[in-house]
Protein backbone atom coordinates (compact mmCIF):
# COMPACT_ATOMS: atom_id res chain seq x y z
CA UNK A 1 0.00 0.00 0.00
CA UNK A 2 2.70 2.35 1.00
CA UNK A 3 4.88 1.77 -2.01
CA UNK A 4 1.94 2.43 -4.24
CA UNK A 5 1.91 6.03 -3.01
CA UNK A 6 5.57 6.73 -2.45
CA UNK A 7 6.73 5.54 -5.84
CA UNK A 8 4.39 7.97 -7.57
CA UNK A 9 5.93 10.85 -5.67
CA UNK A 10 9.10 12.77 -6.51
CA UNK A 11 12.30 11.52 -4.94
CA UNK A 12 12.34 14.16 -2.24
CA UNK A 13 9.18 12.71 -0.75
CA UNK A 14 10.44 9.25 -0.02
CA UNK A 15 11.56 10.42 3.36
CA UNK A 16 8.02 11.46 4.25
CA UNK A 17 6.82 8.76 6.57
CA UNK A 18 4.22 8.70 9.26
CA UNK A 19 5.35 8.82 12.84
CA UNK A 20 6.54 5.40 13.84
CA UNK A 21 6.49 3.45 17.01
CA UNK A 22 9.73 4.15 18.82
CA UNK A 23 10.53 7.36 16.95
CA UNK A 24 11.18 10.15 19.39
CA UNK A 25 9.44 13.45 19.05
CA UNK A 26 8.35 16.23 21.28
CA UNK A 27 4.60 16.63 21.52
CA UNK A 28 5.02 20.07 23.08
CA UNK A 29 6.61 21.39 19.90
CA UNK A 30 4.27 20.41 17.10
CA UNK A 31 5.48 22.93 14.54
CA UNK A 32 7.48 20.23 12.80
CA UNK A 33 4.53 17.87 12.55
CA UNK A 34 1.82 17.76 9.93
CA UNK A 35 -1.53 16.06 10.21
CA UNK A 36 -3.64 14.64 7.42
CA UNK A 37 -6.97 16.46 7.25
CA UNK A 38 -8.83 13.42 6.02
CA UNK A 39 -7.48 10.54 8.10
CA UNK A 40 -5.73 12.24 11.02
CA UNK A 41 -2.36 10.48 10.54
CA UNK A 42 0.56 12.52 11.87
CA UNK A 43 3.77 13.09 9.91
CA UNK A 44 7.16 14.55 10.56
CA UNK A 45 7.47 17.44 8.14
CA UNK A 46 10.12 17.27 5.47
CA UNK A 47 11.47 20.16 3.42
CA UNK A 48 9.92 20.15 -0.04
CA UNK A 49 11.34 21.47 -3.27
CA UNK A 50 9.42 24.33 -4.88
CA UNK A 51 6.26 23.12 -6.57
CA UNK A 52 6.25 19.78 -4.77
CA UNK A 53 3.38 18.39 -2.80
CA UNK A 54 3.36 15.94 0.08
CA UNK A 55 0.66 13.29 0.12
CA UNK A 56 -0.63 11.11 2.92
CA UNK A 57 0.53 7.51 2.49
CA UNK A 58 -2.50 6.29 4.40
CA UNK A 59 -5.42 7.85 2.50
CA UNK A 60 -3.74 9.70 -0.39
CA UNK A 61 -4.95 13.19 0.52
CA UNK A 62 -2.65 16.15 0.00
CA UNK A 63 -0.86 17.01 3.22
CA UNK A 64 0.90 20.26 2.39
CA UNK A 65 2.80 21.76 -0.49
CA UNK A 66 5.49 24.21 -1.30
CA UNK A 67 3.78 26.29 -3.92
CA UNK A 68 3.71 30.00 -4.51
CA UNK A 69 5.19 32.24 -1.88
CA UNK A 70 3.11 34.99 -0.36
CA UNK A 71 4.99 37.62 -2.38
CA UNK A 72 3.97 35.81 -5.56
CA UNK A 73 0.40 35.52 -4.34
CA UNK A 74 -0.16 39.26 -3.88
CA UNK A 75 0.09 40.22 -7.59
CA UNK A 76 -2.18 37.31 -8.46
CA UNK A 77 -4.79 38.56 -6.01
CA UNK A 78 -4.51 42.12 -7.37
CA UNK A 79 -4.91 40.92 -10.96
CA UNK A 80 -7.91 38.81 -9.97
CA UNK A 81 -9.48 41.83 -8.34
CA UNK A 82 -9.04 43.92 -11.50
CA UNK A 83 -10.62 41.20 -13.61
CA UNK A 84 -13.35 40.82 -11.02
CA UNK A 85 -14.24 44.50 -11.45
CA UNK A 86 -14.21 44.25 -15.26
CA UNK A 87 -16.31 41.08 -15.10
CA UNK A 88 -19.00 42.83 -13.12
CA UNK A 89 -18.93 46.23 -14.77
CA UNK A 90 -19.55 45.10 -18.33
CA UNK A 91 -22.30 43.00 -19.87
CA UNK A 92 -21.57 39.30 -20.12
CA UNK A 93 -23.65 38.75 -23.18
CA UNK A 94 -25.99 40.62 -25.48
CA UNK A 95 -28.85 38.97 -27.34
CA UNK A 96 -30.74 40.19 -30.34
CA UNK A 97 -34.22 38.87 -31.11
CA UNK A 98 -35.56 40.54 -34.24
CA UNK A 99 -34.13 43.92 -33.34
CA UNK A 100 -34.95 43.65 -29.65
CA UNK A 101 -31.66 44.01 -27.85
CA UNK A 102 -31.13 42.76 -24.33
CA UNK A 103 -27.99 42.42 -22.25
CA UNK A 104 -27.10 41.45 -18.74
CA UNK A 105 -24.33 41.63 -16.20
CA UNK A 106 -23.80 39.18 -13.37
CA UNK A 107 -25.55 41.48 -10.91
CA UNK A 108 -28.32 41.97 -13.44
CA UNK A 109 -28.87 38.22 -13.56
CA UNK A 110 -29.12 38.06 -9.78
CA UNK A 111 -31.49 41.04 -9.71
CA UNK A 112 -33.69 39.44 -12.38
CA UNK A 113 -34.37 36.61 -9.94
CA UNK A 114 -35.57 39.10 -7.32
CA UNK A 115 -37.89 40.72 -9.88
CA UNK A 116 -39.16 37.30 -10.97
CA UNK A 117 -40.15 36.56 -7.37
CA UNK A 118 -37.43 33.93 -6.83
CA UNK A 119 -35.46 35.81 -4.18
CA UNK A 120 -33.78 32.69 -2.66
CA UNK A 121 -32.20 31.90 -6.03
CA UNK A 122 -31.19 35.53 -6.46
CA UNK A 123 -29.49 35.50 -3.07
CA UNK A 124 -27.73 32.24 -3.94
CA UNK A 125 -26.40 33.65 -7.22
CA UNK A 126 -25.38 36.90 -5.55
CA UNK A 127 -23.52 35.17 -2.73
CA UNK A 128 -21.73 32.46 -4.69
CA UNK A 129 -20.60 34.55 -7.64
CA UNK A 130 -20.25 38.04 -6.21
CA UNK A 131 -20.15 38.42 -2.45
CA UNK A 132 -18.01 35.41 -1.47
CA UNK A 133 -15.36 35.75 -4.21
CA UNK A 134 -15.11 39.51 -3.67
CA UNK A 135 -14.73 39.18 0.08
CA UNK A 136 -12.17 36.43 -0.30
CA UNK A 137 -10.04 38.61 -2.59
CA UNK A 138 -10.38 41.68 -0.36
CA UNK A 139 -9.51 39.72 2.78
CA UNK A 140 -6.51 38.18 1.04
CA UNK A 141 -5.33 41.68 0.13
CA UNK A 142 -5.86 42.79 3.71
CA UNK A 143 -3.69 39.92 4.94
CA UNK A 144 -1.04 39.94 2.20
CA UNK A 145 -0.27 43.65 1.89
CA UNK A 146 1.04 44.12 5.47
CA UNK A 147 2.88 40.79 5.32
CA UNK A 148 4.58 41.59 2.03
CA UNK A 149 5.27 45.29 2.48
CA UNK A 150 5.82 45.71 6.19
CA UNK A 151 6.59 42.17 7.30
CA UNK A 152 3.93 42.41 9.97
CA UNK A 153 0.77 40.47 10.63
CA UNK A 154 -2.32 42.65 10.19
CA UNK A 155 -4.74 43.07 13.04
CA UNK A 156 -7.18 40.21 13.16
CA UNK A 157 -5.26 38.08 10.66
CA UNK A 158 -6.41 34.88 12.35
CA UNK A 159 -10.04 35.85 11.93
CA UNK A 160 -9.53 36.98 8.33
CA UNK A 161 -7.89 33.69 7.36
CA UNK A 162 -10.67 31.70 9.00
CA UNK A 163 -13.26 33.65 7.05
CA UNK A 164 -11.29 33.15 3.80
CA UNK A 165 -11.31 29.42 4.38
CA UNK A 166 -15.10 29.38 4.77
CA UNK A 167 -15.72 31.63 1.75
CA UNK A 168 -13.53 29.52 -0.47
CA UNK A 169 -15.94 26.58 -0.43
CA UNK A 170 -18.78 28.73 -1.66
CA UNK A 171 -17.20 30.86 -4.36
CA UNK A 172 -18.38 29.53 -7.71
CA UNK A 173 -17.01 31.83 -10.41
CA UNK A 174 -15.78 28.94 -12.57
CA UNK A 175 -19.13 27.15 -12.29
CA UNK A 176 -20.83 30.38 -13.31
CA UNK A 177 -18.59 30.59 -16.38
CA UNK A 178 -19.73 27.15 -17.52
CA UNK A 179 -23.30 28.26 -16.80
CA UNK A 180 -22.83 31.25 -19.12
CA UNK A 181 -21.47 29.00 -21.86
CA UNK A 182 -24.40 26.60 -21.53
CA UNK A 183 -26.78 29.57 -21.73
CA UNK A 184 -25.07 30.82 -24.89
CA UNK A 185 -25.39 27.47 -26.63
CA UNK A 186 -28.97 27.17 -25.44
CA UNK A 187 -29.88 30.56 -26.87
CA UNK A 188 -27.86 30.21 -30.06
CA UNK A 189 -30.76 28.73 -32.03
CA UNK A 190 -33.32 31.22 -30.78
CA UNK A 191 -31.62 34.62 -30.83
CA UNK A 192 -28.43 36.25 -32.10
CA UNK A 193 -25.86 36.03 -29.32
CA UNK A 194 -23.09 38.63 -28.99
CA UNK A 195 -20.53 37.76 -26.30
CA UNK A 196 -19.58 40.72 -24.12
CA UNK A 197 -16.27 41.84 -22.59
CA UNK A 198 -17.22 40.38 -19.22
CA UNK A 199 -17.42 36.88 -20.73
CA UNK A 200 -13.73 36.94 -21.65
CA UNK A 201 -12.92 38.65 -18.39
CA UNK A 202 -14.70 35.87 -16.48
CA UNK A 203 -12.63 33.28 -18.33
CA UNK A 204 -9.39 35.01 -17.32
CA UNK A 205 -10.66 35.55 -13.78
CA UNK A 206 -11.42 31.83 -13.42
CA UNK A 207 -7.82 30.97 -14.34
CA UNK A 208 -6.42 33.51 -11.88
CA UNK A 209 -8.70 32.26 -9.12
CA UNK A 210 -7.40 28.73 -9.68
CA UNK A 211 -3.86 30.08 -9.20
CA UNK A 212 -4.90 32.04 -6.10
CA UNK A 213 -6.71 29.11 -4.48
CA UNK A 214 -3.76 26.82 -5.13
CA UNK A 215 -2.31 28.51 -2.05
CA UNK A 216 -4.24 27.06 0.86
CA UNK A 217 -5.01 28.89 4.07
CA UNK A 218 -2.83 26.40 5.93
CA UNK A 219 0.06 27.25 3.55
CA UNK A 220 -0.34 30.94 4.42
CA UNK A 221 -0.20 30.08 8.11
CA UNK A 222 2.85 27.89 7.66
CA UNK A 223 4.73 30.59 5.80
CA UNK A 224 3.77 33.28 8.30
CA UNK A 225 5.00 31.04 11.09
CA UNK A 226 8.19 30.07 9.27
CA UNK A 227 9.18 33.69 8.66
CA UNK A 228 8.13 34.68 12.15
CA UNK A 229 6.30 37.87 11.21
CA UNK A 230 5.30 40.00 14.12
CA UNK B 1 0.30 -5.99 1.34
CA UNK B 2 -0.67 -4.39 -1.93
CA UNK B 3 -2.37 -7.41 -3.39
CA UNK B 4 -4.22 -8.41 -0.25
CA UNK B 5 -7.96 -8.21 -0.82
CA UNK B 6 -10.22 -7.22 2.03
CA UNK B 7 -12.86 -9.62 3.18
CA UNK B 8 -15.94 -8.08 1.67
CA UNK B 9 -18.21 -10.96 2.55
CA UNK B 10 -20.59 -10.39 5.38
CA UNK B 11 -18.72 -11.20 8.52
CA UNK B 12 -21.55 -11.28 11.01
CA UNK B 13 -20.19 -14.43 12.58
CA UNK B 14 -16.61 -13.25 12.93
CA UNK B 15 -15.60 -11.80 16.23
CA UNK B 16 -13.32 -8.75 16.21
CA UNK B 17 -10.19 -10.85 16.81
CA UNK B 18 -10.68 -12.84 13.65
CA UNK B 19 -10.63 -9.85 11.33
CA UNK B 20 -7.30 -9.42 9.69
CA UNK B 21 -6.35 -5.77 9.31
CA UNK B 22 -4.15 -5.88 6.29
CA UNK B 23 -3.58 -2.14 6.46
CA UNK B 24 -1.00 -0.60 8.65
CA UNK B 25 -2.44 1.51 11.43
CA UNK B 26 -0.36 4.68 11.62
CA UNK B 27 -0.44 7.02 14.56
CA UNK B 28 -3.23 9.50 14.31
CA UNK B 29 -3.34 12.84 16.05
CA UNK B 30 -5.95 11.38 18.37
CA UNK B 31 -3.63 8.51 19.34
CA UNK B 32 -0.91 11.03 20.15
CA UNK B 33 -3.24 13.24 22.22
CA UNK B 34 -3.15 16.02 19.66
CA UNK B 35 -5.92 17.92 17.89
CA UNK B 36 -5.33 19.36 14.46
CA UNK B 37 -7.02 22.70 13.85
CA UNK B 38 -9.56 22.43 11.04
CA UNK B 39 -8.81 25.97 9.96
CA UNK B 40 -5.03 26.41 10.03
CA UNK B 41 -3.77 22.84 10.39
CA UNK B 42 -1.85 23.55 13.58
CA UNK B 43 -1.50 20.61 15.95
CA UNK B 44 -2.60 21.51 19.44
CA UNK B 45 -2.15 19.51 22.58
CA UNK B 46 -5.30 17.54 23.32
CA UNK B 47 -7.83 19.44 25.37
CA UNK B 48 -11.50 18.87 25.62
CA UNK B 49 -13.69 19.89 22.68
CA UNK B 50 -14.45 23.55 22.39
CA UNK B 51 -11.03 25.00 23.26
CA UNK B 52 -9.43 27.41 20.83
CA UNK B 53 -6.47 26.82 18.54
CA UNK B 54 -3.35 28.48 19.91
CA UNK B 55 -2.35 29.69 16.46
CA UNK B 56 -5.57 30.92 14.81
CA UNK B 57 -8.08 30.82 17.70
CA UNK B 58 -10.58 28.69 15.81
CA UNK B 59 -12.68 26.37 17.96
CA UNK B 60 -11.09 22.93 18.15
CA UNK B 61 -12.92 19.66 17.73
CA UNK B 62 -11.38 16.20 17.88
CA UNK B 63 -13.92 15.19 15.25
CA UNK B 64 -16.57 17.36 13.66
CA UNK B 65 -19.38 17.53 16.24
CA UNK B 66 -22.39 15.26 15.60
CA UNK B 67 -20.97 14.68 12.15
CA UNK B 68 -23.07 11.66 11.21
CA UNK B 69 -26.33 13.03 12.59
CA UNK B 70 -25.88 16.31 10.78
CA UNK B 71 -24.94 14.64 7.53
CA UNK B 72 -27.97 12.35 7.75
CA UNK B 73 -30.29 15.27 8.47
CA UNK B 74 -28.95 17.47 5.67
CA UNK B 75 -28.87 14.61 3.23
CA UNK B 76 -32.45 13.56 3.95
CA UNK B 77 -33.55 17.18 3.54
CA UNK B 78 -31.74 17.21 0.19
CA UNK B 79 -33.48 13.98 -0.87
CA UNK B 80 -36.85 15.52 -0.05
CA UNK B 81 -36.06 18.70 -1.99
CA UNK B 82 -34.80 16.62 -4.90
CA UNK B 83 -38.40 15.60 -5.68
CA UNK B 84 -39.88 19.11 -6.27
CA UNK B 85 -36.60 20.10 -7.95
CA UNK B 86 -37.30 17.54 -10.63
CA UNK B 87 -41.08 17.75 -10.81
CA UNK B 88 -41.68 21.50 -10.67
CA UNK B 89 -40.85 23.66 -13.69
CA UNK B 90 -37.41 25.28 -13.77
CA UNK B 91 -38.37 27.81 -16.43
CA UNK B 92 -41.55 29.23 -17.87
CA UNK B 93 -41.36 30.53 -21.41
CA UNK B 94 -44.01 32.92 -22.74
CA UNK B 95 -43.81 33.72 -26.40
CA UNK B 96 -46.05 34.52 -29.33
CA UNK B 97 -46.61 30.82 -29.72
CA UNK B 98 -48.00 30.45 -26.24
CA UNK B 99 -46.46 29.53 -22.92
CA UNK B 100 -44.50 26.49 -21.95
CA UNK B 101 -43.15 25.17 -18.67
CA UNK B 102 -39.96 23.14 -18.58
CA UNK B 103 -38.67 20.83 -15.91
CA UNK B 104 -35.01 19.80 -15.88
CA UNK B 105 -35.71 16.53 -17.64
CA UNK B 106 -38.02 18.03 -20.29
CA UNK B 107 -35.24 20.54 -21.06
CA UNK B 108 -32.75 17.71 -21.49
CA UNK B 109 -35.15 15.80 -23.74
CA UNK B 110 -35.86 18.93 -25.78
CA UNK B 111 -32.17 19.55 -26.49
CA UNK B 112 -31.51 15.89 -27.18
CA UNK B 113 -34.32 15.78 -29.73
CA UNK B 114 -33.14 18.94 -31.41
CA UNK B 115 -29.73 17.25 -31.85
CA UNK B 116 -28.02 19.53 -29.37
CA UNK B 117 -26.31 16.64 -27.65
CA UNK B 118 -23.65 18.73 -25.91
CA UNK B 119 -26.07 21.00 -24.04
CA UNK B 120 -28.34 18.05 -23.31
CA UNK B 121 -25.49 16.09 -21.73
CA UNK B 122 -24.10 19.05 -19.78
CA UNK B 123 -27.51 19.75 -18.27
CA UNK B 124 -28.17 16.07 -17.64
CA UNK B 125 -24.81 15.50 -15.96
CA UNK B 126 -24.84 18.72 -13.90
CA UNK B 127 -28.49 18.74 -12.88
CA UNK B 128 -29.59 15.12 -12.65
CA UNK B 129 -26.60 12.81 -12.57
CA UNK B 130 -24.32 14.79 -10.22
CA UNK B 131 -26.93 15.52 -7.50
CA UNK B 132 -28.11 11.91 -7.64
CA UNK B 133 -24.51 10.64 -7.47
CA UNK B 134 -23.81 12.91 -4.51
CA UNK B 135 -26.86 11.66 -2.63
CA UNK B 136 -26.01 8.02 -3.37
CA UNK B 137 -22.35 8.32 -2.36
CA UNK B 138 -23.25 10.14 0.85
CA UNK B 139 -25.81 7.46 1.71
CA UNK B 140 -23.26 4.76 0.99
CA UNK B 141 -20.63 6.47 3.15
CA UNK B 142 -23.04 6.90 6.04
CA UNK B 143 -24.10 3.26 5.85
CA UNK B 144 -20.51 2.06 5.38
CA UNK B 145 -19.34 3.99 8.42
CA UNK B 146 -22.23 2.64 10.46
CA UNK B 147 -21.65 -0.96 9.43
CA UNK B 148 -17.93 -0.65 9.99
CA UNK B 149 -18.44 0.69 13.47
CA UNK B 150 -20.67 -2.25 14.35
CA UNK B 151 -18.08 -4.50 12.67
CA UNK B 152 -20.68 -6.07 10.39
CA UNK B 153 -18.94 -5.31 7.18
CA UNK B 154 -15.59 -3.95 6.09
CA UNK B 155 -15.20 -1.67 3.13
CA UNK B 156 -11.74 -0.54 2.20
CA UNK B 157 -11.34 2.81 3.94
CA UNK B 158 -9.17 4.31 1.22
CA UNK B 159 -11.96 3.71 -1.29
CA UNK B 160 -14.45 5.42 1.01
CA UNK B 161 -11.95 8.30 1.24
CA UNK B 162 -11.87 8.54 -2.57
CA UNK B 163 -15.69 8.55 -2.67
CA UNK B 164 -15.73 11.36 -0.13
CA UNK B 165 -13.27 13.34 -2.25
CA UNK B 166 -15.50 12.86 -5.29
CA UNK B 167 -18.50 14.26 -3.39
CA UNK B 168 -16.47 17.26 -2.26
CA UNK B 169 -15.17 17.91 -5.75
CA UNK B 170 -18.43 17.67 -7.68
CA UNK B 171 -20.51 19.48 -5.07
CA UNK B 172 -20.34 22.94 -6.58
CA UNK B 173 -20.78 21.93 -10.20
CA UNK B 174 -24.48 21.17 -9.97
CA UNK B 175 -25.05 24.90 -9.50
CA UNK B 176 -24.68 25.32 -13.29
CA UNK B 177 -28.41 25.02 -13.93
CA UNK B 178 -29.28 27.65 -11.33
CA UNK B 179 -26.95 30.10 -13.10
CA UNK B 180 -28.38 29.18 -16.50
CA UNK B 181 -31.93 29.84 -15.30
CA UNK B 182 -31.04 33.21 -13.81
CA UNK B 183 -29.18 34.29 -16.95
CA UNK B 184 -32.08 33.22 -19.16
CA UNK B 185 -34.50 35.13 -16.95
CA UNK B 186 -32.35 38.24 -17.16
CA UNK B 187 -31.72 38.03 -20.90
CA UNK B 188 -35.01 36.96 -22.39
CA UNK B 189 -37.31 39.79 -21.34
CA UNK B 190 -38.56 40.97 -24.73
CA UNK B 191 -42.05 41.66 -23.57
CA UNK B 192 -44.40 40.54 -26.28
CA UNK B 193 -41.89 38.51 -28.28
CA UNK B 194 -40.63 36.19 -25.59
CA UNK B 195 -40.19 36.08 -21.83
CA UNK B 196 -38.46 33.45 -19.77
CA UNK B 197 -38.92 33.40 -16.02
CA UNK B 198 -37.62 31.12 -13.31
CA UNK B 199 -40.05 28.55 -11.98
CA UNK B 200 -40.40 27.20 -8.44
CA UNK B 201 -38.22 24.22 -9.43
CA UNK B 202 -35.21 26.55 -9.50
CA UNK B 203 -35.64 27.36 -5.80
CA UNK B 204 -35.94 23.68 -4.89
CA UNK B 205 -32.95 22.80 -7.03
CA UNK B 206 -30.82 25.52 -5.45
CA UNK B 207 -31.81 24.12 -2.06
CA UNK B 208 -30.66 20.63 -3.13
CA UNK B 209 -27.24 21.94 -4.14
CA UNK B 210 -26.75 23.92 -0.93
CA UNK B 211 -28.01 21.07 1.28
CA UNK B 212 -25.77 18.46 -0.35
CA UNK B 213 -22.78 20.78 -0.07
CA UNK B 214 -23.53 21.34 3.61
CA UNK B 215 -23.98 17.59 4.07
CA UNK B 216 -20.58 16.79 2.61
CA UNK B 217 -19.01 19.61 4.65
CA UNK B 218 -20.42 18.22 7.88
CA UNK B 219 -19.24 14.69 7.14
CA UNK B 220 -15.93 13.99 8.83
CA UNK B 221 -13.82 11.58 6.72
CA UNK B 222 -11.68 10.69 9.74
CA UNK B 223 -14.66 8.76 11.10
CA UNK B 224 -14.17 6.26 8.26
CA UNK B 225 -10.71 5.45 9.64
CA UNK B 226 -11.74 5.59 13.28
CA UNK B 227 -14.42 3.01 12.65
CA UNK B 228 -12.21 0.86 10.47
CA UNK B 229 -9.66 0.54 13.24
CA UNK B 230 -12.11 0.49 16.09
CA UNK B 231 -11.48 -3.16 16.84
CA UNK B 232 -7.89 -3.15 15.65
CA UNK B 233 -6.12 -0.85 18.04
CA UNK B 234 -4.39 -3.53 20.12
CA UNK B 235 -2.97 -5.50 17.21
CA UNK B 236 -2.47 -2.98 14.46
CA UNK B 237 -0.46 -0.19 16.03
CA UNK B 238 2.82 -0.10 14.15
CA UNK B 239 5.74 -1.82 15.79
CA UNK B 240 7.90 -3.21 13.02
CA UNK B 241 7.52 -0.84 10.15
CA UNK B 242 10.44 -1.12 7.80
CA UNK B 243 10.09 1.65 5.26
CA UNK B 244 10.93 1.29 1.57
Amino acid sequence: MQQEHTTSLPQSHSSLTPLQHGVRFDVRDTSNLACCEECDVVYQRVELKKGDKAYCVCCGAELYRRGRTLSELLPLVLTSLIFFIISNAFPIVEVDLQGNLSETTLLGAAMAMFHAGRAPVGILVLLTTFVFPLFELLLLLYVLIPINLFKTKPQGMAFALRVIRVFRNWGMIEVFLIGVLVTLVKLAGMVVVIPGIALWSFAVLSIFLVLVTSVKVTDIWDEVEKNDYR
Amino acid sequence: MITAKPDLKSSDDSSPEQIDFERQHFYTAKDLSLISCHSCGHLNALTEDGKHCERCHAVLHIRKPASLDRTWALMLAAVIMYIPANLLPMTRTDSLLGSQEDTIMSGVIYFWQSNDYLVASVIFIASIFVPMLKLMILTFLLIAVRRQSSNKKRWRPEQCAVLYRIVEFIGRWSMIDVFVVSLLTALIQMQSLATISAGPGAVAFGAVVVLTMLASLSFDPRIIWDNYYRYATPVALPNSTSQD
